[in-house]
């Protein structure tokens, strides 16, 4: 095994938290084809998972990030028509504004002031570095600078460290204010936005800063409580050719469009563009974002010595579905198919059965439910009477045959393999893809194998279950409901397991439910809907799921606007189609008890389903025995 | 480090809560959970009849109810009225608080208040527990069944530190206990930087096999993003040790603040409140606020009495 190329795998493909990239970060920016969109004034809501790269583009915006983008160079810095100061805003942080007995009033005046604190201080913080580089002093009178302080109740004064100094003391001050807001009698405060405009207009009014445009970029803006949004809402309606705002936030992350003012609401597309990372990013625009950014990491790696093609997707084998019934056995399934026939046949239609493939004749098998040797033969001479019947059969039910193959055997039962599937798996998150990549060529590597030879369909299958399970236990520390959304995609993964297995006779590729609930009290939605409404919200925020426009039915208070999934990550692990296919519904009951009574509520559906319930728990299951023989 | 040697030398180890030394006409101020090793024994009165008990009942996240033979006070914890009444109240008299059953909100407030009082000495008690209760449907890395869910990352009352952090201007420092996704969840929302993160493993443990048990439950955030690279080991029921640790790191990499996430022993927590008292602008605690399990542990192992008097001096500065 060569150390050292796993090394630099990890090394040069491996990284993929903003946090950990440092200023490699920029040396590995690609960018994404929405990039334009965020160089214009008009307000941006980029909105994906964790992992879509939402974080990285905003601190790509901003100023540090934009200096190190053009090396460090700030001549060709100072060509950008815009100005980025990265804001997170971390849940630790905002949820000090509440509590202590206050009410919503004086909250949203003590964090408001804070934000124009803190803002302002951004601000100077980027004009003490902006003179730095400039190497002399921003042409801004005294006398403004001290109408400035005074428009923020701060002590009055003259230039720009010492104001940058008083807002640090003005933030330590209202950290008193929120500490103990019991018998706080804070009466400092600010309209939002108002001292942040009037130092935007300060550093526009030089010569150097006039064309810019100032962009906050303010990330995890989930995080911000419902009257925190409110503030800022308010403040991103204010939006205008000096100062906007571009937001990174997760999907259903905006609790509220309302604005401070109560008749006024935040409008898409009048008042923002919402960029959603992982709708666009989907398809083929996500294909050629990935090839660009994981290409160029590629050519890093040969830069350093390693013998690698220069194309990613070159890099894994793919099977297609006639290659993977191969592998999968189905060979043998089709011999007996062709003895069947041999048998049974009369002679063109025995000569006939060179015409049909291994995956064709285990098809027949499998449609036939495998069981009688008459209900085989009949399929064949259909499908040699209605050549095109036969085609569409082939369509619909060819890949969820495959499921059937090898089930209940041990060792790999179904293929995860090639570029496009490793695609499809990531389902336009970029963090889930280098995960897949990486975990892939390494294991290549350490099983002696060079570059020269792809990446075996085995080797990738194995990796991407491997990534699920990772990525399923992560979620427990994801958010406070994380244990609840870990027992949610495990119960409903074995469910759709169970139904991939078992999908002869049945609709093939089940992968995608909408919640249905018979019948809405007139007095509103009770407990279990709320319950169903707050742990869908938070699948999809943190990724367990995705959530896509569903059949707006009406009548019976039907709440099915969307269908979801599983993230298709979980797909490998499991061992169900990635695919986005058909739907089934679950009640509110029935979702709940997969948390509440795994055991009963996994069996109950499969009988629904018309499953077998099946008493052993496959193989890469039993690590999570305990949650599937629950009942309480 | 005066003061660290002195606190060395007058905490003591005791076999339970009963047969702490405790000061002639003392006030302990103690909460039960449902924990029987925060329970005080029935004999503990006769034990120690000097000893004025008074009762901390908590009353939700930031109220906190103090009973004392028939009077009692409801205090706000974000109030600094009721703070500095507090301390008035308890001002010249040696004050013990038992830390075992009481939430990190109530007992880091009330370490806080008395380390700024003008005067009276100052103890805090902890028993670690004889077991812990094991998951009786373990997932990976799970061994014990300990916290019900956890409320969500918000500040100890009174210790909010209103900083903008960014990856490159602070140290991490999780004070590690079994629980791997409460370090994940904490981690998902810092986001420290791999090379100036710190994780710290209680060595020697409570138990010998503890830091195996450390290990394996965080093992998928350790590996994750490599950050067992930085590791320490401190003595699991060692304040100090964490205090000055943490002093250290303050001192090799100037100009970095430090964010810990106290989500281990007490004793441990205890050290990350310590210095945040000593640098209240440099420190940043990050905390989930669990819920307790029902029955999580068994039995009391050994009761431990910290004198922190020495670090009044310190915090005072």
């Amino acid at each position: 095994m060569d150390i050292d190329i796993v090394a630099e795998l990890a090394k040069t493909l491996g990284s993929y938290r903003a946090e950990n990239l440092g200023d490699h970060m920029f040396s590995l920016y690609t960018k994404p084809a929405y990039f334009p969109e965020l160089l214009t004034p008009i307000p941006c809501m980029i909105q994906g998972g964790r992992g879509t790269g939402k974080t990285t583009v905003l601190k790509c915006l901003s100023f540090e990030g934009q200096y190190r983008l053009t090396r460090n160079n700030f001549e060709a810095f100072n060509n950008q028509n815009y100005i980025g100061l990265y804001y997170k805003l971390e849940t630790g942080l905002v949820s000090a504004f509440s509590g202590a007995d206050k009410d919503s009033e004086f909250w949203q005046k003590i964090f408001a002031y804070f934000i124009n604190l803190q803002l302002c201080k951004q601000l100077c913080d980027f004009a003490l570095w902006y003179e730095d580089k400039l190497g002399r002093k921003l042409s801004i009178s005294q006398h403004q600078y001290k109408i400035f302080c005074r428009s923020i109740s701060l002590e009055e004064q003259d230039d720009l460290k010492s104001i940058t100094e008083n807002l640090d003391l003005a933030i330590a001050g209202l950290e008193a204010d929120v500490n103990y807001a019991s018998d706080s009698k804070n009466t400092r405060h600010s309209p939002i936005g108002a001292p942040i405009r009037r130092l935007v207009k300060l550093l526009r009014s030089t010569p150097e800063l006039n064309s810019k445009t100032f962009y906050f970029l303010f990330d995890e803006y989930e995080n911000l409580r419902d009257y925190q949004q409110e503030i800022l809402n308010t403040f991103v309606k204010q939006a205008d050719s000096e100062l906007t705002f571009k937001i990174g936030i997760r999907e259903l992350g905006l609790k509220t469009k309302h604005t401070l003012n109560e008749n006024e609401q935040l409008v898409d597309p009048a008042d923002y563009v919402l960029i959603d990372v992982t709708g666009r990013l989907r398809d083929r625009e996500f294909e050629e974002f990935s090839s660009n950014v994981l290409d160029q990491r590629l050519d890093e790696l040969r830069a350093k010595g390693i013998e690698i093609p220069s194309k990613i997707a070159d890099i894994f084998e793919d099977l297609s579905e006639e290659e993977e019934a191969i592998k999968l056995g189905g060979e043998k399934v089709a011999e007996e198919v062709r003895n069947i026939i041999k048998q049974k046949g009369s002679e063109q239609e025995i000569l006939e059965l060179t015409s049909f493939s291994v995956l064709e004749l285990s098809l027949m098998q499998f449609l036939s439910g495998g069981q009688s040797v008459n209900e085989v033969y009949m399929t064949y001479q259909d499908a040699i009477k209605d050549k095109s019947g036969w085609h569409n059969r082939l369509n619909n039910y060819g890949y969820a045959s495959l499921f059937a193959l090898r089930k209940k055997k041990v060792g790999i039962s179904k293929y995860y393999c090639g570029w496009k599937t490793l695609l499809s798996l990531s389902a336009g998150n970029i963090r889930y893809l280098l995960q897949l990549v990486t975990n892939s060529l390494i294991a290549h590597v350490k099983e002696n194998e060079n570059f020269k030879n792809k990446i075996s369909s085995k080797c990738q299958t194995e990796v991407a279950a491997e990534v699920g399970k990772k990525n399923l236990l992560e979620l427990e520390g994801l958010s406070t409901r994380g244990a609840q959304l870990m027992k949610l995609v495990l119960g409903l993964g074995k469910v759709l397991h169970e139904m991939a297995v078992q999908s002869e006779g049945h609709a093939p590729e089940m992968t995608q439910f909408e919640i249905f609930a018979k019948q809405v009290p007139d007095d509103g939605p009770d407990d279990n809907i709320n319950q169903v409404v707050e742990l869908l919200t938070a699948s999809v925020m943190h990724i367990a799921f995705i959530r896509t426009s569903g059949t707006k039915l009406s009548g019976q208070g039907d709440t099915r606007d969307f269908d979801y999934m599983l993230h298709p990550i979980f797909s490998a692990f499991f061992v169900y189609s990635h695919r986005k296919k058909r739907k089934f519904s679950l009640t509110p009951e029935e979702f709940l008890g997969i948390i509440s009574a795994p055991s009963i509520t996994i069996n109950k559906l499969l009988k629904k389903h018309n499953r077998v319930v099946g008493t052993d728990i496959p193989e890469q299951l039993r690590l999570f025995g305990g949650y599937y023989e629950g009942n309480s | 480090m005066r003061a660290i040697a002195e606190y060395f030398s007058v905490s003591s180890e005791h076999t339970d809560i009963s047969s702490v030394p405790f000061t002639d006409g003392a006030i302990l101020l103690h909460g039960a959970n449902h924990e029987e090793r925060s329970l005080l024994s029935k004999d503990f009165e006769i034990k120690n009849p000097s000893v004025n008990i008074v009762y901390v009942d908590e009353l939700d996240g930031e109220k906190v109810k103090f009973s004392f033979d028939v009077s009692n006070n409801t205090i706000n914890l974000r109030s600094k009225v009721d703070s500095d009444n507090f301390t008035e109240f308890l001002n010249g008299r040696a004050v013990y608080i038992d830390i075992t059953g009481l939430t990190h909100s109530v007992w880091a407030w009330v370490v806080r208040a008395m380390l700024l009082r003008d005067s009276g000495d100052f103890w805090v008690i902890y028993s670690e527990p004889g077991e812990y209760r094991l998951h009786d449907s373990p997932l990976d890395g799970q061994i014990f069944d300990l916290s019900e869910k956890i409320s969500g990352i918000s500040p100890l009352p009174g210790l909010a530190l209103l900083t903008q952090f960014t990856s490159d201007n602070f140290l991490f420092m999780p004070l590690l206990g079994f629980e791997g996704a409460r370090l994940s969840h904490i981690m998902e929302d810092v986001q420290p930087k791999r090379e100036l993160t710190f994780p710290v493993i209680g060595v020697p443990g409570f138990q010998h096999e503890y830091p195996f048990y450390t290990y394996q439950g965080n093992r998928l955030a350790l590996e994750r993003d490599e950050i067992w690279m930085n590791w320490r080991y401190e003595k699991a029921n060692c304040p100090a040790s964490i205090y000055v640790l943490g002093e250290g790191l303050l001192n090799e990499y100037g100009g970095k603040k430090l964010r810990i996430a106290p989500i281990g022993t007490k004793p441990h927590a205890l050290g990350a409140v310590l210095l945040k008292l000593a640098y209240p602008s440099k420190v940043d605690i990050v905390y989930d606020h669990p819920i307790r399990k029902k029955g999580r542990t068994k039995g009391t192992s050994k009761t431990i009495c910290y004198c922190l008097q020495p670090f009044k001096e310190v915090i005072k500065k």
